[in-house]
């Protein structure tokens, strides 16, 4: 192997060290154990997206009731069982 | 035939024509960074998220009215209560407030600092606080974006807020939520849940919304039917259903991803019809010469396979980690918008790393396939003729 692609895949090796050292020292407990402290104390984990004043966090608002206002439906043989 | 003087002569023959391979892999690199990185993005986001739901109440009950939501009464919590099987009542009072001069909006949140839950959860919060203090007066803590604003707007200590009753109300920031957790509170504003009512301009038998938790997961859609029979004019969402909308609009952002699959696309395209070209030039005089020395097809088929794994794995790599930087180190500057939105409050998250080797895997056989496939079907079609056909 010549020396430049020797020195190539030296640091494609190095850079994936780097990586893999970020990966296994990145303090994911701390990061989880906040959000579920904001989620604990509010009741709400919806996200913080920087959208306008009237779309904002507007995926609390996007269902509906199933059944609201679902009235049962009359039927023409009702109205022959009443008589 | 794998031995050194063959490896010599891979890298030497790579050397050789770099010129034409840095260009290949420059254009490979941008286009499975700018993928890894959406994708990157987009995994950290839903793991962050799906993870925070878990800690959310199981249903959260509304009125509405005139098929919007409304005012809650808060009597409906104790209607709640004597359902069997419900536990955890919580009225929740949120909404959010506009600061006109700027088009911006926070999200006030009062929370009931009485209840045993809210008072350990706000320690742990704002450790180094004296908690006494911060209930005994009109306090709030704020998120860091929140934070930055207000700061901007010269309300470095406190904000006066304008009521719906036209009453200015100023209010003192306590503490600053960390960055950790700007995910969700990065537009908050945290308060206790009768100065959030006044603010927000509710009664005090008002509140947004009731959240409660069902004990047994099993009896959830009995305690739902249960629910809707109390009123007609509510409308109940279970934890499952924000996680559906949630999942919806990651495939609505996942439009993105197919549009850059479809860069991906055009670019193996146009290496697949460059090597076509270069096939009937100078590489196939190449491949004649090593013919015409006594290199069987087998072997030219090995130097040419090797030599386009070597390049397909340099830009998958350089791609991948230079994704992987940008992404998790730098926090995605610029990108992140498609996903955060960049329309009201400055957000800073720190994302979480989240590496799915699964869509890793599926972006390199994607991407490596035609790539290799491009320059071994053309090469095997000149190898396999005569040497001094080849040359000509």
């Amino acid at each position: 192997m010549i020396k430049p692609f020797l020195s190539l895949f030296t640091l494609l090796f190095l850079l994936m060290i780097a990586v893999l050292f970020h990966y296994i020292n990145y303090n994911f407990t701390l990061e989880e154990k906040k959000l579920n402290q904001i989620v604990v104390l509010t009741s709400d984990a919806s996200l913080a997206l920087s959208v306008g004043y009237d779309k904002s966090r507007e995926i609390r608002s996007s269902t509906y009731n199933s059944i609201y206002p679902e009235l049962s439906t009359t039927s023409s043989m009702e109205f022959v069982y009443a008589q | 035939m794998l031995n050194n003087s063959f490896f010599y002569f891979l890298t030497l023959q790579l050397y050789k024509e770099k010129s034409k391979h840095i260009a290949v892999v420059l254009l490979s690199l941008v286009v499975i960074f700018l993928l890894s990185s959406v994708l990157f993005i987009s995994s950290s986001l839903r793991y962050s998220l799906f993870e925070t739901l878990e800690a959310q109440p199981d249903f959260v009950v509304t009125k509405l009215k005139a098929g919007e939501p409304s005012t809650t009464p808060i009597d409906w919590a104790d209607e709640l209560l004597e359902i069997y099987g419900i536990s955890k009542v919580t009225p929740r009072v949120h909404g959010r407030y506009f600061f006109k001069s700027k088009d911006k909006s926070f999200l006030v949140v009062g929370v009931d600092f009485l209840e045993e839950q809210s008072h350990k959860g706000i320690e742990s919060l704002i450790s180094g606080t004296d908690i006494k203090s911060f209930l005994s007066g009109d306090n709030m803590i704020v998120g860091e974006g929140v934070k930055k604003f207000l700061e901007k707007n010269y309300y470095r200590n406190s904000y006066q807020f304008l009521t719906p009753k036209g009453v200015f109300k100023k209010v003192n920031i306590v503490s600053t939520l960390t960055d950790k957790s700007n995910l969700l509170a990065n537009d908050m504003m945290i308060m206790p849940q009768a100065l959030a009512q006044e603010i927000l301009g509710y009664g005090q038998d008002e509140v947004t919304d009731i959240a409660f938790n069902v004990v047994n997961p099993d009896e959830w859609q009995n305690i739902n039917d249960k629910v809707l029979e109390l009123h007609y004019d509510l409308r109940i969402v279970s934890k499952d259903e924000i996680k559906k909308l949630y999942q919806n609009l990651y495939n609505y952002k996942g439009g993105l991803f197919l549009s850059l699959f479809i860069v991906l696309l055009l670019t193996f395209s146009l290496i697949l019809y460059q090597r076509y070209n270069m096939i009937y030039s100078t590489e196939r005089r190449n491949i004649g010469l090593l013919r015409a020395v006594g290199w069987s097809i087998n072997d030219i088929l090995k130097l040419k396979f090797l030599e386009t794994i070597s390049l397909v794995l340099i830009s998958f790599i350089l791609g991948v980690t230079l994704a992987y930087i940008y992404t998790f180190i730098f926090d995605a500057p610029l990108l992140k918008e498609i996903f955060l939105g960049a329309e009201n409050l400055e957000n800073s998250v720190a994302f979480r790393p989240v590496v799915e080797m699964g869509v890793l895997s599926s972006i390199f056989f994607i991407y490596a396939i035609p790539f290799i496939a491009s320059v071994l079907i053309p090469v095997w079609r000149v190898a396999i003729t005569d040497a001094k056909e080849a040359m000509l």
